[in-house]
């Protein structure tokens, strides 16, 4: 597979205005194929939108380089760059009207006027903004700016778009459509895409793979499938979706929760963490082996397509637990058991402290 | 109760504020030429004075200054007030640019130092430029004027830029950047337009400072560059005459269209 | 790297020119008036240079020449500027706080036009702005008219030429000073906490006192501060309403310069004045120093 952008052992520091250092990377490598989305995922000041901005030129590294189509862009100014960026709050030239908005970059590289036209044309079709070429920025929703920011970014054919939290300032329904329709535009166009957001849900959504970062480091980068049932560490379980960590000893064949319940887990002996996600349980038993909890219902949340559960439980604290709609809930305070198949269980190799 | 008794108390203010210039206006179209505070009907006499045109008034009552004075002291204002206020300009957005757009050691001092014309008594800048202008042999004129003035109204600017650029998303130069641009062709496509109301806005307050400006300009104009206010003042110190009600209504007109450009300016930019 | 030595020429290319003029024009007069209020003055106009303290002690008090002598006149009329700027400072703060609260608490669309309408007279010459007052404040002026109109007096009371009318005037001048920073801090207030106040058992007299004047203390300071420079060296003012009765600072340095002649005196009394500013603007910095830490 081509390597489209790639990253080399990216390291940034800042002074911060106490005097200290922040670390922001701290040897950061990603490689990025050709016509992928990526998204990189992480809480806030993990060092993702510091990363994103050394790809497209505003942050030089301290160490490491940046690398697109084979050419070292490290010392590469910004507007050298073959990138473009869709800023957070868009940064819309409010002083120009939409059409110059979106042709800005065809009209610094001194296309001709006809030509522009067309091209923005096109983008507008694209985002879905037809006919709106005239309009000011400021008559503009929040959505048809976060389009025509869109528009900007791709009307100079860039070979990469950045992505910085564009959709955060969005409601959430238009924040999914927006979600689904960049999707598309992605793979229509065939460029690559890396997406910043601290928003897991849109992660798993919209990427061909993540990027999970924390303190500077890259945790794991797997598909979001991949990611969610097999985190490789505590941080990336916990991060991205609910879970119940539960620890377990292993004695090389067989693991061991704290309440004497076992199940195969043919690795090397020594401490885990079971990972159990609340959809895994269920209060149907299920064939074959299997893990039981039996608990006190402290709280029950209902969200419209399912219950969530918490079971109060001797051994392991609380144990969450999600059911669909349909089924019936036992009420608050009853003791109940919650079944999971103890078949093709994730362990992650690190304990909590 | 209380929120009624603020309303009379704020109604008030605004009658002290505006009571003296509205009687002003008004008696500038009184037609007692015996005496100016009693009023004893409408007439337009003083406004054709100014023009030069034919009045009623007889010689007796008018206590001439010749219009041509007082257009020279228009124009010698009108000449002063340009100049300053491009000087000024160009000054001011300068050192504001270099103060919000580099991180350089001595912007903090620059900031400071830049407030002390603004709080300078005006009488002591006055008499320093009178001394300064004096001891190194520069002759009084216009230049002297013009000189003066930008020391101070160079720091207005500065302030009414610097604003602009604080409220400024610097993510939309990076934008430009990003889309290919130039840093100088980001300057002119976008930082520029940008704070342009800024700049505009510094400099109609320079304009109008300088339009109005009597205590430094009384000290470095030295004689025969007589400004529009060291005219009045000097009509004023001769004695209280009906035509400068005219005069002061007049000028009140002409700074009321000026502040009501840079607000209708400023209006359709937030559009 | 090149870069960072293009940054600098572009630096260079935007303060240069600006900083040089200043430098030239701005500070370079300070220093001369500095020097020549130590200097001796000419006997017919112009200066000696010969060094001099002696400008300093006609005003202070050591001088006993012949012709530079201690004078208290001079003290007491620096007095009276200090005097009359403090009591304009307390009029500006009295007429502007109420109607500063009043409009921060109006719609948004009328508090814009409100605070507009504040700023506008300040866009008004102000020699028309006094000369307005003149013509309400003469012996057959509006307010005589109208006080014997409703027979409160039957003869003209003389309001022009007494520090009343000075201190009116320059109440008057610099409302936009007082106000604005006023306005900027009381509009900063939360409305919430007023309630919380006197939800809290306090009476409004407690509020105001406990809460609202606190929070508003760094705008009653800045607004006193840039209301009292201008006051202080004013001789515009003093010179149309007060006449020759009522002399300020500014009167007495205007008279040294164009027709006493007397520059190195003139330049003394004005390093007063500047002295005075400078003790000012340091005891603020001190009061919203210890504000940020209190």
């Amino acid at each position: 597979m081509p390597s489209h952008l790639e990253i080399i052992n990216a390291r940034k520091a800042f002074r911060t205005p106490e005097g200290g250092r922040l670390i922001a990377l701290d040897g950061i490598s990603l490689r990025l194929a050709t016509a992928e989305f990526v998204t990189l995922l992480g809480p806030s000041g993990c060092g993702k939108t510091t990363l994103l901005r050394t790809i497209s030129g505003f942050e030089t590294l301290d160490d490491g380089d940046v690398v697109i189509d084979g050419i070292a862009m490290t010392q590469t100014p910004a507007h050298r760059r073959p990138v473009n960026t869709v800023f957070q709050r868009y940064a819309l030239f409010d002083h120009m009207n939409v059409a110059r908005n979106v042709g800005y970059a065809l009209e610094i590289a001194g296309r001709d006027k006809r030509e522009i036209r067309t091209r923005v044309g096109e983008m507008l079709e694209l985002v879905g903004l037809t006919g709106m070429e005239k309009r000011s920025i400021s008559q503009l929703s929040g959505g048809q700016q976060q389009r025509v920011a869109l528009a900007r970014a791709l009307a100079g054919k860039p070979k990469l778009l950045l992505l910085d939290e564009p959709l955060s300032a969005l409601d959430k329904n238009l924040r999914q459509k927006m979600q689904h329709e960049l999707k598309t535009i992605q793979r229509e166009l065939g460029i690559g895409f890396v997406f910043v957001t601290h928003d897991q849900e849109e992660a798993l959504t919209m990427s061909d793979r993540i990027a999970v970062l924390a303190h500077g480091q890259i945790q794991q980068v797997e598909p979001p499938s991949v990611l969610y049932q097999r985190p490789a560490n505590l941080f990336t379980a916990d991060f991205l979706g609910e879970s119940n960590l539960l620890r377990a000893t292993l004695d090389g064949s067989q693991a061991r929760l704290s309440d004497g319940q076992t199940f195969d887990a043919p690795r090397a002996a020594g401490e885990a963490t079971l990972l159990l996600r609340p959809e895994s349980l269920g209060f149907a038993v299920p064939e074959g082996p299997k893990l039981s909890f039996t608990g006190r219902i402290r709280e029950t949340y209902y969200s419209g397509k399912d219950h969530q559960i918490e079971l109060e439980t001797l051994a392991f604290g609380t144990i969450r637990a999600v059911i669909r709609a349909n089924g019936t809930v036992p009420e608050i305070g009853r003791e109940v058991t919650l079944h999971a198949s103890a078949t093709g269980l994730h362990l992650i190799d690190e304990v909590a402290p | 109760m209380l929120r009624r008794l603020l309303t009379v108390y704020g109604l008030m203010f605004f009658v002290f504020v505006y009571a003296p210039i509205f009687l002003m206006v008004v008696y500038s179209f009184n037609a007692n030429t015996l005496n100016m505070m009693i009023w004893s009907g409408f007439t337009l006499d003083w406004y054709r004075q100014i023009f030069g045109f034919e009045t009623s008034i007889t010689d007796s009552t008018t206590y001439v200054d010749s219009s041509a004075q007082l257009y020279a002291a228009i124009r010698t204002s009108l000449t002063v007030a340009f100049s300053t206020s491009i000087l000024s300009t160009v000054f001011g957005t300068a050192l504001a640019l270099a103060v919000a757009r580099y991180r350089f050691r001595l912007a903090g001092i620059y900031r400071t130092l830049l407030m002390v014309p603004m709080i300078m008594p005006d009488i002591v800048l006055g008499i320093a430029l009178l001394i300064f202008f004096i001891s190194i042999g520069m002759n009084l004129s216009i230049m002297t004027i013009i000189i003066g003035q930008s020391t101070f109204l160079i720091s207005y600017v500065f302030v009414t830029v610097s604003a602009r650029l604080a409220e400024f998303d610097t993510s939309v130069e990076e934008a430009s950047a990003d889309l290919g641009a130039t840093p100088a062709q980001t300057f002119r496509k976008v930082t520029l337009p940008g704070i342009a109301p800024g700049i505009l806005g510094g400099w109609l307050l320079a304009f109008i400072i300088s339009m109005d400006d009597l205590v430094i300009t009384y000290f470095i104009a030295g004689t025969g560059n007589t400004t529009l206010p060291i005219h009045i003042w000097g009509m004023l110190r001769r004695g209280i005459k009906p035509e400068i009600n005219a005069i002061a209504t007049l000028m009140l007109l002409f700074t009321l269209v000026i502040a009501g450009v840079g607000l209708y300016l400023r209006s359709r930019r937030q559009k | 790297m090149s870069l960072t030595r293009r940054k600098l020429l572009h630096l260079l290319g935007l303060l240069g020119a600006p900083t040089v003029f200043l430098l030239i024009f701005f500070f370079g007069p300070l220093v001369i008036m500095l020097v020549y209020s130590f200097l001796t003055p000419g006997i017919y106009g112009g200066v000696d240079w010969i060094f001099s303290h002696l400008n300093y002690g006609r005003i202070l008090g050591w001088a006993d020449t012949r012709y530079e002598k201690f004078d208290p006149v001079y003290l007491a009329i620096f007095l009276r500027s200090l005097r009359l700027a403090t009591l304009t400072v307390a009029t500006s703060l009295i007429v502007s706080y109420p109607a500063a609260f009043w409009i921060s608490r109006m719609r948004p669309g009328r508090r814009d036009f409100a605070i507009f309408l504040v700023t506008l007279p300040f866009f008004v010459s102000l020699i028309v702005r006094l000369f307005a007052w003149v013509l309400i404040l003469r012996p057959t002026g509006f307010l005589n008219q109208g006080l014997m109109g409703i027979g409160l007096t039957s003869e003209p009371i003389e309001f022009l030429y007494t520090d009343f009318a000075v201190v009116l005037g320059m109440t008057y001048v610099f409302i936009p000073f007082m106000f604005l920073p006023l306005y900027s801090s009381i509009e900063k207030l939360d409305m919430a906490q007023l309630e919380a106040s006197s939800d809290l058992g306090a009476t409004r007299l407690q509020t105001f006192r406990k809460v609202v004047l606190p929070a508003t203390m760094p705008g009653i300071i800045g607004g006193s501060i840039i209301t009292f420079i201008p006051a202080l060296g004013n001789f515009i003012v003093p010179s149309v309403l007060g006449g020759a009765k009522v002399l300020m600072i500014g009167n007495l340095i205007e008279q040294q310069f164009l027709s006493a002649r007397n520059w190195p005196f003139g330049s003394a009394l004005a390093m007063m004045v500047m002295t005075a500013v400078l003790v000012l603007l340091i005891v603020q910095l001190r009061l919203t120093r210890r504000g940020e830490h209190a």
